[in-house]
């Protein structure tokens, strides 16, 4: 073979080699790409589940928090009973805390209700001028909070009465209903 | 052209497949890395979190006090910072250490409380049992303002305490409160002296026993106290101390308001007559000149003189105290 027959030869290979070249280039190219499109979607999978694991812990911690809001709040001084600690509300006190708004933001809920059990079919909300022939009682609002749940403890509502020309403390049985929000962490 | 075909041939393909691949790799152990402190710094919020819902129980009830030990996944450092203004707030925070002698990680997201009164340093460590030892007692200034929740991982070794103190650790049984009866405290332990003496981190002057008003020295500085606040002044730096004590003269001022509200109530309908609402106010007059908790044995003689006066009326508006 001439000089000239042989570089058409090596041209010839070298021509074979680029094109097998590229190929396998794009071949990777293509892997690649295909590999971080799969690693993207895993990472979104993983943080979809995270968020859902983590909005459900959330709504759990919600929860426990609101029903300890609900046990304890009725042993503050703000609503507690004289001489009856413990799941015991003075409506009284209700009634004269209806003038102070100073604590408006202070407990972490969005409502505090009072319910009493009895008459069930009624709902009267109770102001100054018809306690106490009433049955529920708005006791707090947060407006910084918008209420998506709640939770209900029985606890006692009393208050005083003159009786027979005794002060005498009169107890009825009642609910204290607490608004939450769910997905709200922290106060 | 001469070709070694022994030699190693490293061609382009070669070249980008390790620079990219390279890429890919130090981006996915970013990711990961990423992933890890993301998962930590939410694990750090839930903690703070569920800290503050375990805060929850520590309100007494009818219990004269109580005590919760909280153990944490994690060696656990507690971030509590206290902030002043009307009410107040805590915010607490919570940071671990990553790997064994890591350092520590920036912490999680505060989590804002405001209805508590948390006593304790502004920042604590739990050691390798990553506990830490909380308990509550009430504050009655005459009424119970609110419950005062202490938070200590460090052990403590009380030195001649008075009575009421002995009793209160007897009776809670807290694990790492001592009282000193020769040999049982380490070198270690905080040393809590009442009667004076040597080696102590702290000492307590009680001025008034029968009041249980007194002053705590630590530091080098000096904060005073009045009831359960004893163990708030130990257990907390002066900085929370005082921030609390402030927050809660508010919420004194404000129970003061609630219960003059409810004597002019309950007089107006005619239901009983109960102690008046002024002489309630002269409470809220000078708990508002409390500055600091040097002012507060001020108060002292107000309160038992309210405390006589709710006695005495025909129906009482409270009945602690």
């Amino acid at each position: 073979m001439n000089k000239i027959g042989r570089q058409n030869v090596d041209c010839g290979i070298e021509v074979k080699m680029k094109r097998k070249g590229q190929f396998k280039i794009q071949q990777m190219a293509f892997m690649l790409v295909g590999l971080m499109i799969f690693f993207i979607l895993v990472g979104l999978f993983w943080i979809i589940l995270q968020r859902q694991s983590l909005y459900d812990e959330a709504i759990m911690l919600r929860e426990r928090e609101a029903i300890q809001i609900a046990q304890f709040m009725a042993d503050s001084s703000e609503f507690n009973c004289q001489g009856n600690p413990g799941y015991c509300i003075n409506t009284d006190k209700i009634m004269a805390l209806d003038n102070v708004t100073s604590y408006d933001g202070y407990w972490p809920v969005d409502y505090v209700r009072l319910a009493q059990m009895h008459p069930a079919d009624e709902e009267i909300r109770c102001t100054r001028a018809n306690y106490p022939d009433c049955t529920v009682y708005d006791v707090y609002e947060n407006e910084d909070v918008t209420s998506t749940s709640s939770m209900s403890s029985y606890v006692a509502l009393c208050r005083y009465e003159r009786v027979e020309g005794y002060a005498t403390q009169i107890c009825e049985l009642g609910k204290i209903i607490i608004g939450y929000d769910m997905a709200r962490m922290g106060n | 052209m001469i070709r070694n075909r022994k030699g190693f041939e490293f061609s382009f393909a070669w070249i980008f497949a390790m620079l990219v691949g390279a890429a890919i790799l130090f981006l996915a152990i970013y990711a990961a890395m990423q992933f890890v402190d993301t998962g930590r710094h939410v694990l750090d919020t839930t903690t703070a979190q569920e800290l503050s819902i375990l805060l929850e129980p520590m309100e007494t009830g009818v219990a004269e006090g109580s005590v919760d030990i909280a153990t944490l996944r994690d060696v656990t450092r507690i971030n509590n910072d206290c902030y002043e203004g009307r009410f107040g707030r805590h915010e607490i925070s919570i940071s671990t250490k990553q790997g064994v002698g890591g350092d520590w990680q920036r912490p999680g997201e505060s989590i804002s409380v405001r209805n508590k009164y948390v006593f304790s340093n502004s920042t604590i460590e739990t050691g390798d049992e990553r506990k830490v030892f909380l308990f509550s007692k009430p504050l009655d200034l005459p009424w119970k303002v609110s419950p005062l929740i202490f938070a200590t991982t460090e052990n403590y070794c009380f030195r001649d305490p008075p009575r009421m103190v002995e009793n209160d650790i007897q009776g809670l049984n807290i694990q790492n409160l001592k009282i000193y009866e020769g040999g049982n405290c380490s070198i270690d332990d905080i040393h809590v002296c009442f009667e004076g003496g040597s080696d102590c981190d702290m000492t307590v002057h009680m001025r008034d026993e029968e009041n249980n008003v007194g002053i705590v020295n630590k530091n080098g500085e000096r904060v005073t106290y009045v009831g359960n606040l004893i163990y708030g002044a130990i257990f907390a730096d002066n900085e929370t101390y005082e921030c609390n004590v402030n927050r809660l003269m508010f919420r004194l001022i404000q129970q003061a308001n609630l219960y003059a509200s409810e004597s002019n109530f309950l007089k107006g309908r005619g239901k009983c007559d109960p102690i008046s609402a002024n002489r309630i106010r002269t409470l809220t007059t000078i708990v508002s000149g409390v500055e600091s908790s040097e002012g507060l044995p001020n108060i002292i003689s107000q309160v038992n003189s309210l405390n006589e006066q709710n006695r005495a009326a025909e129906c009482r508006l409270w009945y602690r105290g």
